[in-house]
């Protein structure tokens, strides 16, 4: 084990954190290396200090306002579930729906149009130009301009 | 669908979680009151600590609506919390609070400045961290020595205070460190041993005079 490894893996020593052959590696090398004895010394001193950094703590009980919406959320999350109307009704409501379709569908087809039953006409055509402007008779047909933005 | 981890390895987190929290976890997900009171209960002084020593230097006067804000989330999400996806209760909940902490200083953050020293080589890139000096406020307070650690602490760049105060005062493995930062265990033990590099270069005449010495109080006191 080099320095560099051991002054790494020194914060773990003694915490349970290290393989124990890394460890009994790190004590070998800390018996070995005066270096690194004199880090781990100046580590346990900033340790020291950096313990003297004290809380505040709580300035007001926030408990009553947590808990009272921990317990809301509890409520909403598992008590209306089980007891929405519509939850319940809901699919039952679009199954009969769709059967209710199904069923006018006969009485909702558009009657046959004049070509369907086989007519001539001589009905207004539509033609696509952009050049011909909005209501020129050219050829005796009703031209209607296409919006282009139009699908 | 991502797999789910082996079942074995759900049962050994829980064996790494106290066996009573694993009760109240799946009483309060079944929407028990008394067992979310023993959860705030239990981590309500870590929880809270940790915000303070993460934003409470610049809002000090916030940390209990902070503290309240991140419990509520997290009792919120509680019904999502999965023991099969091998995270320890204390571990998410510290995400929670690491993640709200890092809203709070991205909200409020005042005069970004990216400086040599608050950034990690090859890992920080140009993301602005708060400015290391302290509210006025602050500042004007005692120079004892609590109050130096606070600023040499709150003085660092972001990823590595988050490193320094969840395991130098929340005593977390750097396995859970990792998980909570988002990052690898090796990368988190980097970042402490980075964080305490700079600690002792600035805490370095505290450190050198000896931590266990009367403090600057005592010391203003005898003079």
């Amino acid at each position: 084990m080099n320095c560099a490894r051991a002054r790494l893996e020194l914060p773990l020593l003694g915490t349970g954190e290290l393989d124990p052959r890394l460890e009994a590696a790190l004590w070998l090398h800390l018996d070995a290396c005066a270096g690194c004895r004199a880090f781990a010394g100046e580590e346990r001193a900033l340790d020291d200090l950096l313990a003297r950094w004290p809380t505040v703590g709580a300035r007001r009980d926030i408990s009553r306002e947590v808990l009272a919406a921990a317990g809301e959320a509890a409520r909403a999350g598992a008590a209306p579930r089980a007891l929405s109307l519509r939850r319940a009704v809901g699919p039952l409501l679009a199954a009969a729906a769709v059967l209710a379709a199904f069923a006018l569908l006969p009485f909702l087809r558009p009657a046959p149009s004049a070509g369907e039953r086989g007519e001539v006409t001589t009905a207004s055509v539509e033609v696509e130009t952009d050049s011909v402007p909005i209501g020129s008779d050219l050829t005796g047909l009703t031209i209607a301009a296409r919006d282009p933005f139009r699908r | 669908m991502p797999a789910r981890p082996p079942i074995n390895e759900a049962v050994r987190v829980l064996g790494r979680m106290p066996p009573e929290e694993v009760r109240w976890i799946l009483r309060a997900q079944a929407g028990d009151a008394e067992a979310f009171r023993e959860l705030f209960e239990r981590y309500r002084t870590p929880v809270y600590a940790t915000i303070e020593r993460m934003v409470g230097g610049w809002y000090p006067n916030d940390v209990d609506d902070f503290a309240q804000d991140v419990f509520l989330k997290v009792f919120r999400a509680l019904p999502r919390f999965d023991f099969a996806r091998r995270t320890k209760f204390s571990t998410w909940l510290y995400t929670f609070v690491r993640n709200y902490c890092f809203d709070v200083m991205k909200r409020h953050a005042v005069r970004p400045a990216v400086s040599s020293l608050a950034r990690l080589p090859g890992e920080e890139g140009d993301r602005p961290v708060l400015d290391p000096a302290p509210p006025p406020a602050a500042a004007a307070a005692r120079e004892e020595a609590g109050e130096v650690v606070r600023r040499a602490v709150q003085s660092l760049p972001p990823a590595l205070r988050e490193v320094v105060i969840l395991r130098q005062y929340e005593g977390l493995s750097f396995r859970d460190i990792g998980e909570i930062v988002g990052s690898q265990e090796g990368t988190a033990k980097a970042r402490y041993h980075r964080a305490r590099a700079l600690l002792r270069e600035r805490l370095e005449p505290f450190v050198r005079e000896g931590a266990l010495g009367p403090s600057l109080r005592d010391r203003e006191a005898q003079a």
